[in-house]
């Protein structure tokens, strides 16, 4: 979105621009181009997993067996670290990667915004991912969920101090988990902005800058082959150590 | 302003440590892997000294961001 | 396979023996063939399941992450500890050094030198037994 300035700025691309502002009371509540992709995001998942599945041939074609091959993907991933009893959590954990994945992935078109690269996107995820952690784990074993924090075969001496540091730990999970996938993404797309703008400024240089723009252009295109791994792996990650943290809710003392 | 300055500039001066550890770092990455590659079948069985070293090579450096972080904000 | 057929054709007498002779040389060839498909199922398996797998660069980047977040943590708690009770510098210092403890906690959990939360081992243990936790390697990401 709104790339009209001459001069390469990698930034920019990042910038939030209200397209309806709205205001309430001191808050601004504004549309913006953030919230038209999280939108769209949401859209071109339930429209694509939609149709691919509206058949239901017994025979899948070529697009139903992708939406086939990602519910099996997310379910053995989810059945294999946090067990049958995790399977209550697909939804939440499909949703979550196909989210990921999808805004990944259409941040890879270009002049469309890359929602995952926000981190407060990232980070109100993986807070969700967090309280639900604490939230079921405390519903369903009560305070039973803090031996969590206190592991087995401890010194009493050191457990108030082994205590501190799990807990210190267990808050550190969201923090990695959001920069994680949003530094990836920041990183990837700099990167592809940087060397991008190599090629203009070493075309403008006349013929010698036209044949050496060859080489960052090179660049770009395995770079951009690169992101696309990127924006499955970072989906891929996010989606597995939710799995493993679901666990931790669903059997504390393991 | 000019004892805001200072702090500033302490700040900095401090966190010179952790380049230090940085390089005690990399020699012990450095070391483990060229003992790795020497001997791979012995690599697993040592990574928890490498754990342990990488552990108080890097608290030295943590003293010193200790120390930058209190100049900023204690 | 034209070995037995061939031979049986020729003598009416050790027809069974021959056909059971076919029988043998078939279950051996589906035992190999077993043998082989079971190898390249657990090698894909060994390289495509495990999330150490992927390239060091991602696993450098995850390592790194997870140090620095729960240093930021500590940093981030003292601070606010600092804050509420006014206790001087010493908060700071206390989850600086706590931070620091479970950043080194989060690299050996995802390294998978120490099972995950609410299992026997810690760091602690750790430091005077180096062999600690090899056991379980490669079970967790």
């Amino acid at each position: 979105m709104a790339t009209e300035s001459t001069t390469v700025d990698p930034i920019h691309q990042f910038a939030i621009q209200p397209i309806i502002p709205i205001r309430v009371g001191d808050y601004d509540l504004s549309f913006t181009n953030a919230s038209l992709f999280m939108l769209a995001t949401v859209v071109v998942a339930s429209v694509f997993l939609y149709l691919t599945t509206a058949s239901r041939g017994l025979l899948p074609s070529r697009m139903q067996s992708v939406t086939e091959m990602t519910y099996e993907f997310v379910a053995s991933m989810l059945r294999d670290a946090a067990g049958t009893g995790g399977m209550r959590f697909f939804p939440f954990v499909f949703s979550l990667f196909v989210f990921v994945l999808v805004a990944n992935l259409l941040g890879m078109i270009p002049f469309f915004f890359t929602v995952t690269a926000q981190i407060i996107v990232t980070f109100a995820l993986s807070m969700m991912v967090i309280l639900t952690v604490v939230v079921y784990g405390f519903m369903k074993h009560g305070a039973g969920f803090l031996k969590l924090f206190v592991p087995e075969g401890v010194p009493m001496i050191l457990v108030p101090l082994v205590v501190a540091i799990e807990i210190i730990s267990f808050l550190s999970r969201p923090v990695s988990l959001s920069v994680r996938l949003f530094a990836n993404m920041l990183a990837g797309h700099i990167t592809l902005k940087v060397f991008a703008g190599f090629i203009i400024s070493l075309g403008s240089l006349g013929a010698v800058g036209i044949a050496g723009a060859v080489l960052p252009l090179l660049m770009v295109v395995a770079l951009t082959g690169l992101e696309f791994l990127v924006a499955f792996l970072q989906a891929y990650v996010f989606a597995v150590l939710t799995c493993m943290y679901l666990n931790d809710a669903l059997h504390p003392s393991h | 302003m000019e004892a805001e300055a200072a702090r500033y500039i302490g700040a900095g001066i401090a966190c010179l440590g952790m380049g230090g550890a940085g390089i005690g770092l990399g020699t012990i990455f450095g070391q483990y892997l060229a003992g790795a590659l020497r001997n791979p079948s012995a690599a697993d069985g040592q990574f928890g000294r490498l754990i342990f070293g990488f552990a108080v090579t890097e608290a030295l450096g943590i003293f010193s961001l200790l120390i930058a972080l209190l100049a900023l904000f204690g | 396979m034209s070995d037995p057929q061939e031979t049986a054709g020729k003598a009416g007498l050790p027809d069974r023996q021959k056909l059971k002779t076919g029988e043998g040389a078939l279950d051996d060839r589906l035992a190999r063939l077993n043998e082989k498909l079971d190898a390249k199922t657990v090698r894909d398996t060994a390289d495509g399941d495990n999330i150490r797998g992927k390239s060091g660069m991602g696993q450098a980047l995850r390592l790194s992450s997870e140090f620095v977040a729960a240093i930021l943590v500590g940093a981030g708690l003292g601070w606010a500890f600092d804050y509420a009770f006014g206790t001087g510098p010493f908060g700071m210092i206390g989850f600086l050094m706590l931070g620091f403890a479970a950043g080194i906690l989060n690299i050996m959990r995802a390294t998978g030198r120490v099972s995950d939360f609410g299992a026997p081992v810690q760091g602690e243990h750790v430091k005077s037994d180096f062999t600690v936790g090899s056991d379980d390697e490669g079970k967790s990401a």
